[in-house]
Formats: C-alpha cells, sequence, structure tokens
C-alpha cells in the first residue's frame, strides 16, 4: 500500500487528522430521542386557567434541565420535578446541579456549542449577554403555552428579563433589598428599630447612636457593599449613574449629589458607626451588627445564623424626606430560559410553566427559588403553607411592602457593557474606599473608565 | 507491504492515541486560539474578524498593565522565597535518621493539594480576620492586622502562602543533594572548611543546573498563577491581587470577549517564553555542570 517510505509519514498524519475531525464532530450534540412535535394548541376552556394545552401526541420525551444552588434548593426541585413527571408521565426531567461557582460559563460554553440542557436556570447578570443572540427562546412567541406570562408580564419589563422585545428569561422567584435588623441590639442601646419610613439619613442616625450606646456594634456592615444601593440613593437625589436612553450611553457620576452622599458616609465612617472597610468579624452571627441591607432571598439563611430576634423594613424611599419617593421593583432571583433549537418545546415551556403555578410545587419549592413571582401562588404560600407565620412569611411580607408606598418605582438602565460599567466603578470605588485617591479622584475615575466601557460596548 | 513500513506503522500506533490526544486537545484548539485572538468572540455568536483591534485595546488597557505587573512582582518575589524553602526543607531532609521517608513524604504531601479550592479556602480562614492567626495576634495583645482585607497586604500574604507549597521542587533538590559525591565534603572537611563554605563552595554550585531546572519551572507556576487570587481576594481589594489570569479568566468567562482573553493567553505564553528563553541564555554564567571544564567542554 504505502511501499514509499516518502509518503508513509504524511498518510498516516492524515488518517490521525482524519480521526481528529471525527471524533470532534461526535462531540457536538446528537439528535437524542425523536421529537414528539406536537401541534401548538390553544388552551381549552375547561382548563384552568394558569394550565397550558398539553401536548396531544404523547411520545416519550426527556427533558434535560439544569440549576445551581445549595443543597436545600437541589433536594426541593428535583422533588418538584418528581411531581412534574407523575403529572405529565410522558415525560422523564434529567436534571443537573452544581454550586454557582463555574456554573454561568459552564452554561454559556453549552449554549455555544449546541449542547446546553433544555431548560436552565440563569442568572439576570446574563440576560442582556444571552439576549444579544438567538440562542434562548423567546417566551413571547409562546404564550399560549405559558398562561403565567400573561399575570407577570408587567413586572417583567426590565432588562433584567428582556432584551429589546425579546422575553428571554421567566422567573419562579423574585427578592428585593431590604434592610434586615438584630432587635435586641437596637433594644439594648434604646433606639427605635428601623421602619419602613426611614429616609437614609434617618437610618444613619439610628446606626450612629447604636454605635454610641456600645462602641463595640456596629450600625450597619456598610450600605456601599449592595451593589444596587448607590445608583438608587442617587436616584431619590434626582441623578441617574447611566443613561441608557443616549446613545451611546453616558454614566454620569453628578458630583453636587454623589459628594452628598460620600460626605454623610464619611461621617458614618469616621463615627464609625458603618466600618469603612468589610470586616469578617462583624456580623448577627458574631452579635455585634445592628443591621445590614440584604437581598430578601437570603432572610432564612440569614436568620439561622444567629439566636437574636431579627426584624426587617424596606429601604429608605428618599435620602432626607425631600423629594419622589423612590424604589426599586423586585429582581428575579432564579430565571429560567429553553434552548431556542430544543426539539421539545412545549414540553420544556410546561415545565417552567409548572414551576411557576402548580400548587404541589410551590408548595415543595417554598422559598427556595426565592419569593414566586406569581401573586396566587404568593397568596398560596403565605397563607396556606406558612400560615402567615414564620420567617418566610416575614420574608414574603417584606418583599410584598417593598412594592407598596413608593411613588415611582425604578431600575438603573441596564444597557450592553453596563456590568462592565459596573466593574469599573467598582474598581473606582475601592481606590476612595482604601484612600487611595479622593472623592474627586474617585468620581473622575469613575465617569471617565465607566463611559470607556460603555462606549466600546456600543461599537 | 515491506518490513520497514511495518515497522513504522507498528511505531505510529503506539504513538497515535498520544498523538490524536495532542492534535484534539492542544494543537486544534490552541490554533484556533491564536485566530480567535484577532477576532471579537463573545460566545453565542461567531467570530468577526477585527485585525489588530484587540491588540490596540490590550495596549492602551490600564487593566492588562496593571495585573502583568502585580504578576510579574509576584513572580519576582515568589519563587525566590519558594525556592529558598524548598532548598532549605531539602536540605534538612538530605540526612540519614528513623523514618526519614516518612518525613520527606509529609513534606511532599502539600504538593497534592496546593492548587486547590479547598486549600485556598483554608488560607482564607486561617488568616481572616477573625482567623486562627488573628486570634493568635490578639491574644498576645497585639493589634489585628487585615491580612486580605487590605491593598498593602493581600499580595504579600499570597506570596507567604505559596512558600508552603514546596513538596515538587524540594524533592527536585534532595534529587539533586544526593547526586554530590559525599568525597567533595570529606575532603573539604578535612581542609577545613565549615558547614556555610562547604555549602558556598560545593552544594550551591554543584547544585546550579537544578536550581535553574526549579526557577524555571517557578516563572512558569508564579505567571500563571490563579486560585489564591480567585478564591481567597478575588483580585481585590482595590485590585490589589489581580493577576493576570484572573483578568484573562474574567475577560473570557464574566464578560464573555473570548477573543481578547484569547489574545491574552497568546501574550501571557510569549512572556512565559521570553522569560525561559532568557532564563536559559542566562544559565551560562551561573549554572555549572559537572562535565565542564573552563575553556570548553570535555
Amino acid at each position: 500500500m504505502f511501499s514509499n517510505k516518502r509518503f508513509a509519514m504524511p498518510a498516516v498524519l492524515a488518517l490521525f487528522v482524519l480521526l481528529s475531525a471525527v471524533l470532534g464532530a461526535c462531540s457536538s450534540k446528537s439528535g437524542g430521542e425523536a421529537s414528539s412535535s406536537p401541534s401548538p394548541s390553544a388552551a381549552s376552556p375547561s382548563q384552568q386557567s394558569q394550565e397550558p394545552a398539553s401536548p396531544e401526541k404523547k411520545d416519550p420525551v426527556t427533558l434535560e434541565i439544569s440549576w445551581w444552588g445549595g443543597d436545600t434548593r437541589h433536594a426541593a426541585l428535583q422533588e418538584a420535578f418528581k411531581l412534574f413527571q407523575q403529572k405529565y408521565d410522558w415525560i422523564t426531567v434529567k436534571p443537573t446541579f452544581s454550586g454557582f461557582d463555574g456554573y454561568a460559563d459552564k452554561l454559556t460554553v453549552q449554549l455555544s456549542t449546541d449542547n446546553a440542557p433544555d431548560v436552565f436556570m440563569f442568572s439576570r447578570a446574563l440576560t442582556q449577554q444571552f439576549g444579544q443572540s438567538d440562542v434562548l427562546l423567546n417566551y413571547y412567541e409562546h404564550k399560549e403555552l405559558i398562561p403565567a406570562l400573561a399575570e407577570l408580564d408587567p413586572i417583567m419589563q426590565s432588562p433584567y428579563y428582556k432584551f429589546g422585545d425579546k422575553l428571554i428569561g421567566m422567573p419562579t422567584g423574585i427578592t428585593s433589598t431590604v434592610l434586615v435588623y438584630n432587635k435586641k441590639v437596637f433594644e439594648e442601646a434604646q433606639v427605635p428599630v428601623p421602619t419602613d419610613d426611614e429616609t437614609w439619613l434617618s437610618l444613619g442616625e439610628k446606626w450612629s447612636k447604636v454605635h454610641q450606646a456600645n462602641p463595640k456594634v456596629f450600625g450597619d456592615s456598610g450600605w456601599f457593599y449592595m451593589p444596587e444601593a448607590y445608583p438608587l440613593i442617587m436616584k431619590q437625589l434626582g441623578a441617574e449613574l447611566i443613561d441608557g436612553a443616549s446613545n451611546p450611553p453616558k454614566a454620569s457620576m453628578h458630583p453636587d449629589q454623589a459628594k452628598t452622599v460620600w460626605t454623610w458616609t464619611e461621617k458614618l465612617w469616621e463615627e464609625n458607626a458603618i466600618p469603612r472597610d468589610s470586616s469578617d468579624t462583624i456580623g448577627f452571627d458574631a452579635g455585634n451588627l445592628a443591621s445590614s441591607l440584604s437581598a430578601a432571598s437570603v432572610i432564612p439563611s440569614t436568620v439561622a445564623m444567629t439566636e437574636d430576634p431579627l426584624g426587617f423594613a424596606t429601604l429608605p424611599k428618599t435620602f432626607d424626606g425631600s423629594g419622589t419617593k423612590i424604589s426599586m421593583p423586585p429582581v428575579p432571583t432564579s430565571l429560567w430560559g429553553i434552548d431556542a433549537r430544543t426539539k421539545h418545546k412545549e414540553e420544556a415551556l410546561l415545565l417552567v410553566n409548572f414551576l411557576l403555578t402548580d400548587k404541589d410545587a410551590i408548595k415543595t419549592l417554598k422559598v427556595e427559588t426565592g419569593v414566586p413571582a406569581v401573586a396566587e401562588s404568593l397568596e398560596y404560600l403565605s397563607t396556606e403553607v406558612f400560615g402567615g407565620t414564620g420567617v418566610e412569611s416575614e420574608m414574603l411580607d417584606v418583599v410584598k411592602r417593598s412594592q407598596q408606598g413608593a411613588d415611582e418605582y425604578w431600575l438603573p438602565a441596564q444597557p450592553l457593557g453596563a456590568p462592565d460599567a459596573n466593574a469599573a466603578f467598582q474598581t473606582a470605588f475601592e481606590k476612595y474606599l482604601f484612600k487611595q485617591v479622593d472623592i474627586d479622584g474617585f468620581l473622575a475615575e469613575a465617569e471617565k473608565t465607566m463611559n470607556e466601557k460603555l462606549q466600546e460596548a456600543a461599537k | 507491504m515491506g518490513k520497514t513500513w511495518k515497522r513504522h506503522l507498528e511505531g505510529y500506533l503506539f504513538i497515535g492515541p498520544w498523538f490524536i490526544g495532542f492534535l484534539v486537545f492542544m494543537l486544534i484548539p490552541a490554533g484556533w486560539s491564536l485566530y480567535l485572538a484577532f477576532t471579537d468572540f463573545s460566545f453565542l455568536k461567531p467570530p468577526v474578524w477585527t485585525g489588530t483591534e484587540n491588540v490596540r485595546k490590550m495596549l492602551d488597557s490600564d487593566v492588562f498593565w496593571k495585573s502583568l505587573r502585580i504578576t510579574s512582582v509576584y513572580a519576582l518575589l515568589s519563587v525566590p522565597l519558594h525556592l529558598g524553602t524548598a532548598l532549605l526543607a531539602a536540605m534538612a531532609l538530605n540526612v540519614k535518621i528513623r523514618g526519614i521517608g516518612f518525613y520527606r513524604t509529609v513534606f511532599y504531601l502539600p504538593a497534592f493539594v496546593s492548587s486547590s479550592i479547598g486549600v485556598a479556602i483554608m488560607w482564607k480562614m486561617i488568616f481572616s480576620d477573625s482567623g486562627v492567626v488573628n486570634a493568635l495576634l490578639t491574644g498576645i495583645g497585639l493589634d489585628r492586622v487585615k491580612f486580605f482585607n487590605s491593598p498593602d497586604n493581600a499580595l504579600y500574604t499570597l506570596v507567604g502562602i505559596n512558600a508552603w507549597v514546596l513538596g515538587t521542587a524540594m524533592l527536585i533538590f534532595l534529587a539533586g543533594l544526593q547526586q554530590i559525591p559525599r568525597e567533595l565534603y570529606e575532603s573539604a572537611k578535612v581542609d577545613g572548611a565549615g558547614a556555610v563554605r562547604r555549602f558556598r563552595s560545593i552544594t550551591l554550585p554543584l547544585l546550579t543546573p537544578v536550581i535553574l531546572f526549579n526557577l524555571i519551572l517557578g516563572i512558569i507556576n508564579a505567571m500563571q498563577v490563579f486560585t489564591n487570587g480567585f478564591v481567597i481576594t478575588r483580585g481585590g481589594p482595590a485590585q490589589s491581587t489581580y493577576f493576570y489570569v484572573l483578568y484573562l479568566y474574567e475577560e473570557a468567562f464574566k464578560f464573555f470577549r473570548m477573543g481578547y482573553a484569547s489574545l491574552l493567553a497568546w501574550v501571557l505564553f510569549l512572556i512565559v517564553l521570553l522569560l525561559t528563553l532568557l532564563t536559559l541564555r542566562s544559565s551560562s554564567a551561573w549554572v555549572f555542570y559537572e562535565t565542564e571544564m573552563k575553556g570548553g567542554k570535555r
């Protein structure tokens, strides 16, 4: 065959290259099972409003699904999928789950190589990134198969769910940033506990008083560690950090308002009412923290840290009591996306709708993926499951209260490049925090670097 | 089919599995990443050729230069410290005492787990504000030290932590030490040389080939430092531990700029290659091989 020695090596190499190419080709997603390919059908009048029409043809289907979380979330979701399989017995759910670290990387690579699960949880931070391509299913094109959408649509008008006109994420859970406080610490300091009517100034005064009463206790762990807090305070003072409507989007630091916020904070730092740099020696578990800004979704785990009684209040709606009362609407804790290339779209939609609305699923999931986004599910969980008592009920209640009493509900603009711009802001801020630059240096660098990132993304 | 070809075929078949693996998992991805380095590629859309745009962006980026500077400082400090501790440990273990095998194993063990997440978390707990070290400091009346929570300390704390992982370098030093002929030490002793003189005039020169080898490995590893910066400090505070590979990782997997990240990977490769070549080039001035004689090789 290859008697000529000169051709031997190239020929064998060519064979290897061919083998490699074949092996590489084999790694792409295989066809899997035959699609059930049921034709879409509208819900019959006899069916419950929140339940979509079931696909007519019921060939066995396996849905791959992935999510991140801790042990209790994993257990709850797996239990919910068992219930789903019992209800829709031709569908098998094949779950893959992990912790948060590395989850997004893996999912993105899976999506880019057409190896993604049919249904997957994704972070709201990725909505704009994922939305740029057509790899996620647009829920608006399948309204009839996901009745929960009609109810949720009004709250899903933010860039956390949508990219342009496409709705690519459905939330099983939502959360709000709230104020968690230690009742005992306030009581011992004889300072009234924070209420839903605080301003940032009045809250700061309470932090100072608590620290004055007991210098070992800090009023707050540092409001600036919650990324949503600063844009909200600035908005309450009439300034928006990112103007998403201009082209390209523009970041402005608004020095007057910014200096109002940081002068106030500098005073709190000087008084030691809040620590300037984070310290793991301060916390509810150590009993030396009066209050902390926190996502409501982590309230159950925060409560488990301490035996002291904790209370919950909404974030201040104004800086000093003047101007429009502004709050942020809840944000999704867990979004479910569907691979646009899946052969089992209808089953996937069925599953998402099940997680959002089925009472048994709600009862099983409880608050593992946040506060139920669908009002009816929230009501059911609050009254029927928790009976209006317990920490979970308080969590549901404070998220509900976060949606009340404001004149305006506002979310920061999320144009392309916003995550980059926010990271640039954080870098500039840390230099100020660690006294490497003064306030003017911080604001100048933040504005310059944020705009660079926004302009770059707009290109 | 001739005998020669048959013999070659057998050879090719033996190296085949490795060659296919090399091709599929190394050469093709490396070639592909070289192409991506000159594209705008965000994973979910096909790459778009942008020529030298990524290069311009990289050279203009303050973060690129900053991460390179931080990584260089880290390498400059951690490599000598690492080699020094490994050499000391190897010399301490180069003795004939009962149970020496056990001690050598114990010293080598950290090498197995050195880059694991678990170990990084352990260090984080030990040196945190409420960790063991600070508990000891406050126990003897000293102030707490913000090992990781201060931009002035974080990098040096990570350098110190790296010194703990001395297993592999130590083992190579130990092998080198055992190759040094005993009679040289005996002759030196007879001539009245003390321990320091014997170390300076015999151990160190004869160990230079091994030092060179460990130095190159040390530079390569230090320039790729990632785990501790990622797990313990997340590059902070104030980007004081924002290592080059962490920058590369975030560009790829946080901001999904895979094209730009590919360029960063290639630049790192070139930097490490350059450092390795410079080290090898410098070796003629300070590395002594036993087979060498003044005026040329024997």
